[in-house]
């Protein structure tokens, strides 16, 4: 670890924290999402003076091209993808004098062997003192190869005062044995705080706020419990299909490609403790406690607590869509899901039989993320007699699109008669501040870079995530007989609400 | 950003409820407006207060503009006051208006802004607190916007003050530099004694420069060329036959490095030039010269800072940053002795005086860094 000097003339500037000098090195330097997020992220936090001058970009992929070409792509990929203002010349021919690029395969230990003395040019030219990111932008079965190849170049341990950290997309496996394994191999590399397991839904502003939303206000937290909230809701829909993804997605399914990680990570932040600090550990053992408090689904307890879909042809915003069984790459007698849904409980003091209800799936009506508490109801009904039913107090906290939180209650209609009328009281981000919030990689790629490991996933808390939905696998590797069970452009299967029904409660409509 | 059409005048002056009734009613007007109309077409946020007080009522119109502007950010109640002794006695008058902004494609609009403008002649400048006062929304923080350097106002500030959390200026509004940034000392020992927060929307201007001085302490391999600078070369923008007066941005910037560097201006070390000033300081047992120069920049405000380096000559390092010819970068560039550090262009947004104001209305602690700053500014001026 670097000896960091005070710097004397850094406090008070409101831009945040600096960020050392290294390199960024790439596997899959020329893949989508390099092209999409990680490049334009990078030259973002450059412009706003978050990386410092002394910092370089090493790209590496199979096709062979020199740095000039690779500048190249690069200022394509930002044209596309960047800011809709256009590029900022001057500032990308600064920035892309510290890109760089080395052609090679995975397999091959020269190709490391390559980067190791390219990686020590770069130093000497850029100045980045032996600090070194490598980022695996790569399909996941070469986690593990490029963790090896690291390691016998010598490449995986830092040198003198310097650091090395590695960052690694999802998925964090396929199942339990599969992350157990990948976790092993990146284990027999690197140390446990020098790996950053990355999703991007952290990143998202609204779930950060999730934080400052219950720890910095007094009003909420004491209604966080069993005794206040009824129970839990997180949808996380998407009106897009497969999108040409057809081959992963068949080898994935929803409760891999979503529920075990995105969703999981919502539930902690919603059902974790306060932290004693807001040291990533501490916030990160608080999550994992959480998760580790989940009430194991037996396996004769899945067909009740588990509902799995697959989207048939129907319409969506307006649009007429073939069902999944029917998108490219994808078997035509499939049984991967494209929805699930789950109900978890909580054997801990704050949870006790409180649900929650947690569902994710393709090509429902619209795209929306957010995570609804249902406060319970009056303990008495004082006012029985007018039109409208009760309804209970929901606190909405949405993720995507719109991000922001809704409180729902009643009020009086103006008039002689004891009318009452449920009302949404909103908060909206992008209407309330008027400022576009960062993207995702802004944050978290420099979250890395400054050692901050908050919204990184950790060992723990992705083997708890698989463990948790082992036994709805294991049951789910039989074939689905009742598949395509939803039309496209509805909300999910019956079965999904008839879940609902049998814990009491009923799905909202976003 | 869209607005009511026009400034409602309020017939009751000085009836809050009167005012609140107008205002109730600009909001069911705007959600009435046709291409708004669905279920919850006006949401409101209000993050804070915001008074501004005018010397007179020439910068009205631009300050509606910078207030529409700034609703975008910081959604609030704004509470304009514009007052003018020296024009034939009339009473306050009042209007109100609203600001609103729609997402592009969202299904509803919000409503961002109420504004109450006050105006005042002769001696009823003297009630423009009372009637102001009483406008703001409990329960927000409060932004007082002074936009008087004339300093004839002292009572009505100390008034306006006692109702604000924050006071905001702008350093570069007076035509002698000194002059404001000793009015801001005083102001600043007065803000302390109200307990309220100083901020100078000239100092914001400062933060990308500050920000890039900064960058290169955060390069371990520079410290040591750093640690021992000598001179300091501060360029700003402005007539050559003013080069007696160093502009409000200069004298702020070589404060601050004074103040975070520890150094301490020596006695009857100042000297100047037709090209500019120079002041002597001393950092333990060596010392460091900081020379103030004038250029020619017809195209930019006076005032503005053009270039500053940062030279180390045992080491013949220099760290130099540069605004550039049309203004819309900094480049900033590090030379070790044959060394060269990779130097980068980087944008130098200019901002408008909403976002230069938005930024500050963002931080409610007061600003130690700025109140040293002011204070070392201060020693050089009482050296002139």
């Amino acid at each position: 670890m670097t000896e960091t000097l005070v710097n004397p003339l850094r406090a008070g500037i409101p831009l945040g924290p600096t960020a050392e000098s290294c390199v960024v090195v790439i596997f899959g330097g020329t893949g989508d999402l390099t092209r999409r997020k990680l490049l334009p992220a990078l030259f973002r936090l450059a412009q706003q003076r978050l990386i410092p001058a002394e910092f370089a970009i090493l790209g590496t992929s199979r096709p062979p091209m020199n740095d000039e070409e690779y500048r190249s792509q690069m200022r394509e990929a930002l044209a596309e993808f960047g800011d809709e203002d256009g590029i900022d010349e001057a500032a990308w021919n600064s920035f892309a004098q510290g890109i760089f690029y080395i052609a090679g395969e995975f397999k091959d230990a020269e190709t490391f062997n390559s980067i190791k003395s390219r990686l020590e040019e770069i130093d000497q030219q850029r100045k980045t003192q032996g600090n070194r990111i490598f980022y695996l932008a790569t399909a996941p079965e070469f986690f593990g190869l490029i963790a090896e190849q690291l390691a016998a170049a010598n490449l995986s341990r830092s040198q003198d005062r310097a650091w090395t950290r590695i960052i690694v997309e999802k998925p964090f496996g396929h199942d339990l044995e599969s992350a157990r394994s990948l976790n092993n191999k990146l284990a027999q590399v690197f140390e446990e705080p020098q790996i950053y397991r990355i999703d991007h839904y952290l990143g998202k502003e609204t779930v950060q706020n999730l934080m400052v939303f219950r720890f910095a206000n007094s009003n909420f937290e004491p209604l966080w419990n069993y005794q206040y909230i009824d129970h839990v809701q997180i949808t996380n829909a998407e009106a897009i299909g497969v999108e040409g993804r057809g081959g992963y997605y068949e080898q994935a399914g929803a409760l891999r490609d979503m529920m075990q990680n995105h969703v999981f990570q919502l539930v902690s932040l919603i059902a974790m403790d306060p932290p004693v600090s807001l040291k990533p550990n501490d916030i990160r053992d608080e999550k994992f406690r959480a998760l580790q408090t989940v009430r194991t689904i037996s396996p004769e307890q899945v067909a009740q607590d588990a509902v799995r879909g697959q989207y048939g042809p129907g319409q969506v915003l307006g649009q007429t869509v073939v069902g999944y069984r029917g998108e490219p790459g994808v078997n035509p007698h499939s049984s991967t899901e494209t929805f699930a849904a789950m109900v978890i409980r909580f054997d801990n003091w704050r949870w006790a039989d409180v649900p929650f209800l947690l569902r994710s799936g393709k090509r429902l009506q619209k795209r929306v993320t957010e995570i609804a508490i249902y406060f319970k109801e009056v303990p008495h009904r004082l006012f029985s007699d007018t039109d409208a039913p009760l309804e209970p107090n929901v606190l909405l906290i949405r993720i995507q699109p719109n991000e922001g939180i809704t409180l729902r209650f009643g009020a009086k209609l103006p008039g002689l008669a004891l009318r009452i009328r449920w009302v949404n009281m909103d908060f909206r981000y992008g209407s309330s501040f008027g400022v576009k919030p960062p993207e995702a990689y802004e944050r978290l790629l420099l979250d890395c870079i400054l050692d901050d490991s908050t919204l990184y996933a950790r060992r723990d808390m992705v083997e708890r995530g698989w463990e948790i939905v082992t036994p709805i696998l294991e049951a789910w590797k039989n074939p689905a007989v009742d598949f395509p069970n939803y039309e496209s452009g509805s909300w999910g299967p019956a079965a999904s609400f008839e879940l609902a029904r049998r814990v009491g409660r009923e799905w909202r409509k976003p | 950003m869209r607005s009511t059409p026009q400034q409602i005048p309020v017939p009751d002056t000085l009836d809050v409820e009167s005012i609140e009734r107008m205002l109730a009613s600009l909001w069911q007007e705007t959600a009435r407006d046709s291409e708004y109309q669905v279920a919850d077409a006006v949401l409101r946020t209000r993050a804070a207060d915001l008074m501004v007080f005018l010397k007179d009522e020439s910068l009205l119109a631009q300050s509606h503009q910078i207030i529409s502007e700034l609703a975008t950010y910081h959604p609030c109640r704004a509470v304009l006051m514009a007052g003018d002794r020296t024009a034939p006695k009339r009473d306050i008058e009042m209007f109100v208006s609203a600001h609103y902004s729609s997402e592009k494609g969202a299904e509803s609009s919000s409503l961002c802004c109420e504004e109450i403008t006050l105006t005042a002649r002769g001696e009823f400048v003297s009630e423009l607190p009372s009637a102001a006062v009483p406008l703001l929304v409990p329960d927000l923080p409060v932004f007082l916007w002074w936009r008087d350097e004339t300093g004839a106002e002292e009572k009505v500030f100390g008034q306006l003050c006692q109702a604000a959390d924050r006071l905001i200026i702008d350093s570069a509004d007076s035509p002698d530099p000194a002059v404001h940034i000793d009015s801001v000392a005083r102001k600043l020992k007065l803000v302390r004694d109200e307990e309220i927060v100083l901020s100078d929307i000239n100092w914001a201007r400062l933060i990308p420069w500050r920000a890039s001085l900064a960058n290169f302490y955060d390069v371990q391999g520079c410290r040591a060329a750093l640690d021992q600078i000598d001179h300091v070369r501060i360029d700003f923008t402005g007539e050559p036959d003013t080069s007696s007066l160093v502009s409000a941005q200069a004298l702020l910037i070589a404060g601050w490095l004074a103040s975070r560097l520890d150094w301490k201006l020596a006695d009857k070390t100042q000297a100047s030039d037709s090209q500019g000033r120079t002041y002597s300081f001393s950092k333990d047992d060596r010392s460091v010269v900081v020379s103030f120069n004038v250029v020619h920049r017809p195209a930019m405000k006076s005032g503005r800072l053009t270039q500053i380096e940062l030279q180390n000559s045992e080491l013949k390092a220099v760290f130099g940053v540069s605004r550039s010819e049309d203004g819309t970068h900094l480049e900033t560039w590090t030379q070790i002795g044959e060394q060269a550090y990779p130097s980068r262009s980087l944008p130098n947004r200019i901002m408008s005086d909403a976002q230069l104001l938005s930024r500050e209305m963002e931080m409610l602690s007061d600003d130690k860094v700025y109140e040293e700053a002011v204070a070392a500014a201060m020693e050089m001026i009482r050296h002139r």
